[in-house]
């Protein structure tokens, strides 16, 4: 028994693991189970990755099949990490279409989250741009699935938590690009309604994602600064530097928890202030991409700042019409508790895939809090309140959900006529998914 | 032939061999693997190269084929720069000590082979006037204790091979390295509990073989605290050593 959790470090959970190296070695262990889930990275938050029974970690499956230089179709093992992809495509030219805000997820739990990135209002999910999944399905067969074979199991597995079965390999579309750099500009906004009026405005942005000061009260209340990063063509790089500029060094790592004292409301607000003061003056710039997407990657095991408990993020998308309605009420809300969050930033979604996949038509807030008991309420009440809206949650980053709270937008019962009988998550337990 | 150089890596399936394989091809090396039931290796051959755009060939070679040694040597498109030999097997003490034939294929299979197909290797270097050999031998043949002798004294044996060889060799130029891992987290050790602490990755032993092989170092433990630990398991009087049970 292994004690198993995700990026939050909470739930912590007892579970059998098993981290198979070979596809004969992972049909052998699937054929012998009756409940199990399919883990990649970890890096989802809370227990979406977890079956106590077993958890089949799919990290060691991790081979580049096939890779077509001149179309940039990459065919791998689900276990394939988006940093190696990176590492090894572009030096090349060619970058993913879609990344999270790190590098360090597989594309089993890419597919399976159907993750966004600074672009989705432009370019939509992960999904998009996957060509083919092959699922092991409950019979421990492997099927093919695509927009064109087993379609509807194609669709119901982007997004799906892993609960269609064990994504096996896929087939991704890369995307060229001329350079590593992202050119950056920023556009502060000083309140709520000018925050979500210039992601309006900017929608030509290649990315965009906004940081948002959500203690800020009075006239400030909802000020952020907008981040908008288009891809710097080659003649645009600084002559100095190489055009693909290869990863940063891990600047530290904490080894160990950090005390809980380290984030009190103090501490968060002083980031607050302190951010907002520096980023005034920042100007426009050209930044390597791997501080542009994966800031905090840097930071080896960034999650032990939160101290023993842990911590959980809250990410939810309202409907576009109760934007400022509806982030002013959670704001109020987050306030009055007084449980600042360190990191809360704001993403402006096109439509989504529908089915189980998250994204849809609005904008998306998401913000980490250390996982005490008044925030694990506060948590549940937000959720509330999203509800109310018309909004959802992300599964990948809930921890804390309960199954009434739990509002899917897609049938239930559709849903389960795809879903394979022997998977289940602690999560998918909890929200009864 | 082209001017790049190239590693040869015998038991090309072992989870440290692999890592190596990533490691010299990450460093512009062209790869020859050798492993039995080479076609299993066909997906890892795809991998690495495109992974590193390199060239990646797959020989079959059994260990315990010793008459077949001098035509694979000739099979290879040319004599590589490095070779290393990771081929090993653990075994199984409890029952390789009930059965002989057992104990045989643990013996033969960290010993013999190993030390045949080096010492053949070393021969041809030596003729050519350079190369380096890396043998993985192990902590476990610095001394015999119950619950692996078989495995730890077929390693010894391995390891004074190497030694002589080192000191036979030196003067043609051609370079030794014993690599002793400690615990590393392999199939080989999947079943086992290793401490984390003592217990390095693949991609750690590769890096450090790596670092070792150019500055042409004899005998390396991966994670230096292995070198105390054995030699306070050395120094324990053998009257004490009888007596105590790991
Ligand atoms: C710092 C940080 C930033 C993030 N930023 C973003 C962001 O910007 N946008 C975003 O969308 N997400 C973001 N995430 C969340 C993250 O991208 C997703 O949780 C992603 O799924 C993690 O991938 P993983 O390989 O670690 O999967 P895990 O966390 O291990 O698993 C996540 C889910 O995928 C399923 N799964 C994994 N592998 C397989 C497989 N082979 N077959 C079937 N199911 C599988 C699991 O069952 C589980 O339900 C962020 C996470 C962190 C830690
Ligand atoms: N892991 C550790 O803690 C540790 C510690 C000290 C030393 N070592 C040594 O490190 C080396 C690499 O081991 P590993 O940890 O990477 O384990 P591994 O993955 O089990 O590798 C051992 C390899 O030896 C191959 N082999 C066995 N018999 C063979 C034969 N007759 N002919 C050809 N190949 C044969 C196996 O091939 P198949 O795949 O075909 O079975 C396997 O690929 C071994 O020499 C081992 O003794 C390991």
């Amino acid at each position: 028994m292994t004690e198993l959790f995700g990026w939050g470090r909470f739930p912590k959970i007892q579970s059998r693991e098993l981290t198979p190296k070979s596809e004969a070695e992972l049909a052998a262990i699937l054929r012998n189970s009756k409940s199990y889930i399919a883990r990649g990275n970890g890096r989802a938050y809370g227990d979406s990755a977890i079956n106590k029974n077993l958890t089949v970690t799919m990290t060691h499956i991790n081979r580049f099949l096939r890779w077509n230089a001149k179309s940039g179709e990459l065919i791998a093992e689900s276990g394939v990490l988006i940093a190696d992809i990176i590492d090894t495509f572009l030096p090349r030219g060619w970058f993913p279409y879609v990344t999270p805000g790190t590098k360090f997820v597989s594309l089993g739990g890419a597919i399976a989250c159907d993750v966004h990135g600074k672009n989705h209002h432009k370019d939509g999910s992960f999904g998009n741009f996957v060509n083919w999944i092959d699922l092991i399905n409950e019979d421990n067969q492997v099927l093919r699935c695509s927009r064109s074979e087993n379609a509807d199991l194609f669709r119901w597995t982007i997004g799906g938590m892993g609960l269609t079965g064990v994504i096996l390999r896929c087939s991704i579309q890369l995307k060229k690009i001329e350079s590593g750099w992202i050119k950056q500009r920023s556009v502060i906004n000083n309140n709520l309604s000018e925050s979500l009026k210039s992601f309006h405005e900017n929608k030509d942005a290649q990315y965009s994602v906004a940081w948002i000061d959500c203690l800020a009260t009075g006239k400030s209340f909802g000020r952020s600064i907008l981040l908008l990063g288009e891809h710097a063509k080659k003649d645009e790089v600084k002559q100095k530097s190489a055009v693909f500029p290869k990863v940063r060094n891990q600047k530290f790592s904490l080894f160990f928890d950090a005390p809980g004292f380290l984030l009190n409301n103090f501490t968060v607000s002083a980031f607050n202030k302190l951010y907002f003061n520096f980023s005034k003056f920042m100007p426009s710039s050209c930044v390597d991409w791997d501080t542009y997407f994966y800031p905090l990657d840097s930071i080896g095991n960034w999650n032990r700042i939160y101290g023993k408990e842990g911590f959980f993020q809250f990410q939810c998308v309202l409907p576009e019409e109760v934007s400022l309605e509806g982030y002013t009420k959670l704001f109020f809300a987050i306030q009055k508790k007084s449980s600042g969050s360190f990191l809360a930033v704001l993403k402006d979604f096109g439509s989504g895939n529908g089915y189980v996949s998250f994204p849809r038509k609005g904008l998306t807030l998401a913000l980490d809090f250390k996982a005490s008991k008044i925030n694990i309420a506060l948590g549940k009440q937000l959720t509330d309140m999203v509800n109310d809206f018309g909004g959802t949650i992300y599964l990948a980053k809930d921890a804390i959900m309960e199954d009434v709270q739990y509002n899917p937008t897609f049938s239930k019962d559709e849903f389960l006529k795809y879903r394979n009988r022997f998977i289940k998550s602690e999560q998918s337990i909890r929200v009864k998914l | 032939m082209s001017k790049t150089k190239k590693i040869l890596i015998v038991g090309a399936k072992s989870d440290i061999a692999l890592a190596v394989a990533n490691k010299y091809a990450s460093e512009g090396y062209e790869l020859q693997l050798a492993a039995r039931n080479s076609s299993e290796l066909d997906p890892v051959v795809d991998d690495l190269k495109i992974r590193h755009e390199t060239n990646v060939i797959a020989y079959e070679l059994d260990i315990l084929k010793y008459e077949r040694f001098p035509d694979f040597l000739d099979s290879l498109a040319c004599l590589p720069d490095v070779v290393l030999c990771a081929v090993g097997l653990l075994g199984r003490q409890n029952d390789d000590q009930q059965k002989f034939l057992n104990s045989v294929l643990v013996m033969r299979t960290n010993y013999e082979g190993p030390s045949l197909l080096l010492g053949e290797i070393a021969r041809r270097f030596e003729m050519r006037g350079h190369g380096s050999i890396i043998g993985i031998s192990s902590v476990a043949g610095d001394r015999g204790r119950a619950s692996n002798y078989i495995y730890g004294s077929a390693k010894s044996g391995f390891t004074a091979f190497l030694s002589g060889l080192r000191n036979r060799v030196y003067k043609s130029g051609v370079n030794i390295l014993t690599v002793l891992p400690g615990f590393v987290a392999t199939k080989m050790t999947q079943s086992k509990n290793l401490p984390s602490i003592l217990t390095a990755q693949p991609e750690e032993v590769a890096d450090k073989i790596f670092a070792a092989v150019k500055t042409k170092k004899n005998i390396i433990y991966v994670r230096p605290v292995w070198r105390y630990i054995m030699l306070v398991i050395c120094s324990i009087p053998e009257f004490i050593f009888k007596r105590m049970s790991f």
